[in-house]
């Protein structure tokens, strides 16, 4: 209808658009079945990681290098019981309070590792998608250069690099993060300097520079605010594969020192042995974890980027009835 | 209901310097070189999109720039506005140049130039609101916050998206096309500018939506005073909203003169062209015969002479035939042979957009067969020539011979036209038929 | 033809009925040769607001060799109609009503069948022609996979007959025949792409906007192929656009449709003289051409077609709407040749009825 709308529903349709520009909210409600249901359990996943990260001094019993309580040592490779969960492992460590311990280090060093390489990868693709020229080409040329490493060798050589003669807890934490950095900055660069070149040839980027808006203006409102909905997919996928960067790192001795925080990785390594005598809960525990932090994130990256991209989203339509036919609708002919 | 102009004539104009004047106008760019393999020998892969433009635009006056695609005439809009970097050439603003102007030192001068475009559904940023496009511009170029909201409102309703409060929180996809191409244009004269150039801007609507859009740019330009270029490939709706128009075809001004004159007495066989073959709402008129042939050129090397001789159907000896040409008239003749013909013709000449034709003047070119011997090929020239004598090309060659392993061609020496008055009007035309050889 | 009506009546569509049925259900006397007959078209497809109703109860005659114009502006349903014809329906779409094409109704075929009458039987040409054309392809091959595939029966050789043939109709020089769609110009592709449809010998084709993305000249150029097709091999066209001047230069007959609806349909010649719907009348008056002097418009914006409005669905929008305009669907008015859906056009109203409508002013707003 043509008429004008009286003014309360007036609000109530700009109310309801307005909900609608939280990127995906809409979306979201619209996603169905499969989809839907493989954001909810990794969301549940991530969030019980995280809980469980913050609130780890009050959920797990013990330190994550304890190995005696009230004077008393703890029995070493004791299988699971009611004072240790999870079992001990050879030096007598709690091994449920160490797999809790090692989630907050996984938390912190990737949120450390996601936001550093954000920080840098994100503004170097947009300035050099949208400048060009000899700039786009050097800093294109490097990042695959980077891309070609294979990602845990890298990681091994900066942490070398970054880590050779500190060895404190902050040290270690921050450290690995700036390895983990370097190694996944070239996917961010990436992603937004091709998603700015792809926006740079809009007519509305063209039409910002012919109102007069300098490059700066133009970078930021007009391309990266168009661009920036490519991120928060990557940063998801991104944290998975740096997880188990990390892990990797643990694993192979680099890293975190083992004094200073509790890794799965680490542990892992020192499972090995342990496996050979039939010992399975001092590597069965953290491999789990890993397992189930990297599936809940990638979950939740791969449903975002279902939702966020309309091609692939799978939206519930009811399938339509045609309504039987009026007697004075049908045509006299 | 918005009527018909008032026609300016040039006497009528305000007396003065023009607004904007525009001399030998050349925007080149080079191509990448995925193309260059589809040049002929010896030819740099540049496309002359803008080549050599002179022309005057009064205060409110309109230009109609008329020209397909390929012809330059976007270019032209954006080389105005210093969006596209000319190559050679001169543009006064109010007696300013702009062409070496820098980016900086232009965009101040962005707030009298504006532009609207031609997608309606492209050119507002997606992730700002409307209120937001508009005050954006108004914050670039330093306007004082406090007078924004009053002057993005007072914006959108001079463009009919009234009342204002309405439409600043919408999104572009929220709107209709109409609204986003008012948006755009409330976006343009929220500064005040002296120009604006539309580029096509309402080829991408609905019929009925287009009057009404043309209604409002003739009225801001009433009311505002405002100067439009006014590019198009629509003859009819140039027709109405501009006092002169300029005929673009492959980088050149063909044809330029006031609105009148030039709809009721075409003078360039393109400009007749277009005219006949716009679909015209008339059923008593059927579609067009006798339209040129074949369609408009690869801009990286255009026809010799005068670029339309390809197509033209009054085309001259002396327009500007070459060897190259050869490949149409092949083409054109291999659509109505017997496959075997066919066949050994093409084996014969090879392949017709890489002929092996080399331009000794202009007036001398060579063909070498693709195989088979040159007495060959000139046999099968002559056979062509015989089987179609009306073909234009063959009146422009003077003699044929094989010369060794090539066939030599001499043709009527070529010469290029020349934008030049007419003597019984205020037009200006680039075409033999009105400036024979002998005029200077 | 009671054979008909009795299967339409029960509630689901029966699928599985097997070609043989199919063969019988032909139409009786009344079967004037046409190639497609199209009575009380509805389809409707899933909207994120609920059913569009994109076409709503049309009618249409396509004889041999006669060029049909479908004119409406944007979102009135026409691209959808052309392609339900074709049996190209969007996903979650519902389709019921009357079409039959050369004697079979091809609502009750099952879909391998239909598949198969599509470009054999009705060919379709599209409005952007280099992205229908695969890029990787060669013309070549792009014409002997569609010969293989509907005519399995030709040989090599044969099928480069046809497909020469056919470029040839169009003007296409035999030389390009190897060549890939990128190295042709857009007049040039779409001279292909109606080469391709041809190349079967449909008996009918839809041309949906077949030269909206092209110049001037070159669309005069291929309205002129298309006028000489009908003749050459007699076949029905459709020819939907939004452009009432190729309706006038290159169409025998035009429907005029909004909002899901034909409102007014025959020769063009009288529609363009005596136009008899006020939509007709608004949109020739709305367009611009070489003879305008002054700009008309309809006032507010083509309806939703989630939620259209009552009865005659022009009636928000009409100068000389009625209070009957807005109860009650109008029906057909007119002799067979020149038809419209327009209360106006009645002589039985009431006083009454004929109140003149008292509409809200349209507001600035809603303008489009």
């Amino acid at each position: 209808m043509t008429t004008a709308l009286p003014e309360s529903s007036q609000t109530e349709i700009v109310r309801e658009q307005r909900l609608t520009r939280i990127p995906g909210l809409a979306a979201l409600r619209a996603t169905a079945g499969f989809q839907r249901g493989m954001l909810l359990v990794g969301a549940l996943l991530v969030l019980m990681f995280v809980v469980i990260a913050i609130f780890a001094p009050w959920i797990a019993p013990y330190g994550f290098n304890q190995n005696s309580a009230n004077g008393v040592d703890f029995p070493t490779l004791a299988p699971p019981s009611a004072q240790h969960w999870f079992g001990t492992t050879v030096s007598g460590t709690d091994v449920f309070s160490r797999v809790i311990w090692g989630a907050r280090t996984a938390l912190e060093v990737i949120v450390l590792a996601v936001a550093l390489s954000i920080v840098v990868g994100v503004p170097l693709g947009l300035i050099s998608g949208y400048r060009g020229g000899w700039l786009d080409r050097a800093l294109v040329l490097i990042t695959d250069a980077l891309f070609a490493f294979p990602t845990l060798l890298l990681a091994i050589v900066i942490s070398i690099a970054i880590a050779s003669g500190q060895s404190s807890a902050a040290g270690g934490i921050v450290s690995t993060a700036i390895a983990i950095t370097v190694v996944y900055v070239p996917q961010y660069f990436r992603v937004v300097r091709n998603a700015t070149v792809a926006a740079r040839e809009e007519p509305y980027v063209e039409a910002a520079r012919a109102l007069g808006a300098p490059p700066r203006v133009v970078m930021v409102r007009y391309v990266f605010a168009n661009v920036v909905q490519t991120v928060p997919v990557i940063a998801t996928l991104n944290a998975g594969d740096a997880i188990l960067t990390l892990a990797g790192l643990g694993f192979l001795g680099f890293g975190i020192e083992p004094s200073s925080a509790a890794e799965w990785g680490y542990d892992l390594n020192k499972s090995l042995s342990d496996a050979a005598a039939g010992i399975w809960w001092t590597g069965l525990f953290p491999g789990l974890a890993i397992v189930l932090i990297v599936l809940g994130v990638t979950l939740v990256g791969e449903s975002l980027n279902d939702v966020l991209n309309p091609v692939l989203r799978t939206t519930k339509l009811p399938r339509v009835v045609l309504p039987r036919r009026r007697p004075e609708s049908a045509a006299s002919s | 209901m918005p009527t018909k102009p008032e026609p300016t004539t040039v006497d009528e104009r305000v007396a003065g310097e023009p607004l904007i004047s525009v001399r030998d106008l050349r925007v080149a760019y080079a191509l990448r070189t995925n193309a260059a393999a589809r040049l002929l020998g010896g030819s740099s892969g540049m496309v002359h999109a803008i080549d050599g433009v002179d022309f005057d635009l009064a205060r409110g006056e309109v230009l109609g720039v008329v020209g397909e695609s390929g012809s330059g005439k976007s270019t032209l809009g954006r080389a105005l506005l210093g969006l596209v970097r000319p190559s050679s050439g001169s543009i006064r603003y109010r007696g300013q140049e702009l062409t070496h102007l820098s980016e900086s030192r232009l965009r101040p001068l962005r707030r009298k130039l504006q532009m609207v475009f031609q997608d309606p559904h492209a050119s507002l940023n997606p992730s700002m609101t409307i209120g937001r496009a508009i005050s954006d511009v108004l914050r670039i170029h330093g306007l004082n916050p406090d007078d924004r909201p009053q002057a993005v409102d007072a914006a959108l309703e001079r463009v009919g998206l009234a009342p204002a409060s309405r439409f600043t929180p919408k999104y572009p996809t929220e709107l209709s096309g109409g609204q986003k191409q008012r948006a755009v244009i409330a976006r343009a004269i929220a500064l005040g500018p002296e120009l604006l150039v539309a580029d096509e801007p309402i080829s991408m609507l609905d019929m009925s939506v287009r009057a009404k859009i043309l209604g409002l740019l003739d009225e801001l330009r009433r009311d505002l005073g405002l100067t439009f270029v006014y590019i198009t490939h629509d003859l009819a709706s140039a027709r109405f909203f501009a006092n002169r128009i300029a005929i673009m075809y492959l980088g050149k001004i063909v044809e330029t003169g006031p609105t009148a004159e030039i709809f009721d007495h075409p003078r360039h066989p393109y400009t007749q062209a277009l005219l006949r073959a716009i679909p015209d709402p008339d059923p008593s008129r059927g579609i067009a015969r006798d339209l040129p042939r074949g369609e408009v050129p690869d801009a990286v090397r255009p026809p010799a002479g005068c670029p339309f001789h390809p197509r033209c159907p009054s085309v001259l000896p002396y327009c500007g035939w070459e060897a190259r040409d050869l490949g149409m008239v092949f083409e054109q003749r291999w659509t109505s042979v017997t496959p075997e013909e066919f066949a050994r013709e093409s084996r014969l000449v090879g392949n017709v957009d890489q002929l092996s034709a080399v331009e000794r003047s202009d007036r001398a070119a060579e063909v070498r067969p693709a195989s088979g011997s040159a007495q060959d090929l000139l046999e099968l020239l002559e056979v062509a020539r015989a089987a179609n004598p009306d073909e234009p090309f063959w009146q422009s060659v003077r003699e044929m011979r094989a010369n060794g392993g090539a066939v030599a061609i001499t043709f009527v020496p070529r010469v290029v036209p020349r934008l030049l008055p007419v003597a019984d009007a205020p037009v200006e035309v680039s075409c033999h038929l009105h400036h024979p050889i002998g005029e200077s | 033809m009671s054979e008909l009506r009795r299967r339409r009546s029960r509630d689901d569509q029966d699928a599985s009925v097997t070609a043989i049925e199919i063969e019988a259900v032909q139409t009786g006397p009344g079967d004037t040769g046409d190639i497609l007959r199209v009575r009380d078209l509805r389809i409707w497809y899933a909207g994120t607001k609920g059913p569009v109703q994109a076409v709503d109860g049309v009618s249409l005659t396509f004889r041999p060799g006669e060029v049909l114009g479908l004119v409406g502006e944007s979102g009135c349903g026409k691209s959808t109609l052309g392609r339900g014809l074709m049996g190209l329906l969007p996903r979650g779409a519902a389709i019921d009503g009357e079409l039959v094409f050369a004697g079979t109704d091809l609502l009750r075929l099952p879909p391998k069948q239909r598949e198969k009458l599509r470009g054999a039987g009705m060919g379709l040409i599209f409005q952007e022609p280099m992205t229908r054309l695969d890029p990787l392809m060669r013309i070549s091959d792009h014409f002997t996979e569609e010969l293989k595939v509907h005519e399995p029966g030709l040989s090599r050789k044969e099928a480069r007959e046809r497909a020469l043939e056919a470029l040839r109709a169009l003007g296409i020089p035999p030389t390009r025949y190897r060549n890939y769609p990128h190295e042709f110009s857009g007049g040039m592709r779409q001279r292909i792409m109606i080469a391709l449809a041809l190349a079967l010998r449909p008996k009918f084709i839809v041309a949906d906007e077949p030269t909206t993305a092209l110049d001037v000249l070159v669309e005069a150029q291929i309205l002129r192929i298309l006028a000489d097709i009908r003749v050459r091999f007699s076949a029905a066209i459709l020819l939907i656009t939004h452009n009432l001047g190729i309706v006038a230069e290159a169409c025998d007959r035009v429907a005029v449709m909004y909002a899901g609806k034909i409102v007014e349909q025959g020769p063009v010649r009288e529609i363009f003289a005596e136009p008899r719907h006020p939509y007709t009348q608004a949109l020739l008056r709305s367009t611009i051409s070489l003879t305008t002097q002054a700009l008309h418009s309809i006032p507010g914006a083509p309806p939703d077609l989630v939620d259209p409005p009552p009865a005659c669905r022009f009636h928000p929008r009409c100068p000389h709407a009625m209070h009957v305009c807005a109860t009650r669907q109008p029906p057909q008015f007119g002799e067979s040749g020149h038809v419209a859906d327009c209360w106006l056009l009645s002589d039985h109203l009431t006083v009454a009825d004929r109140q003149p409508l008292r509409r809200a002013e349209v507001a600035v707003a809603d303008e489009a």
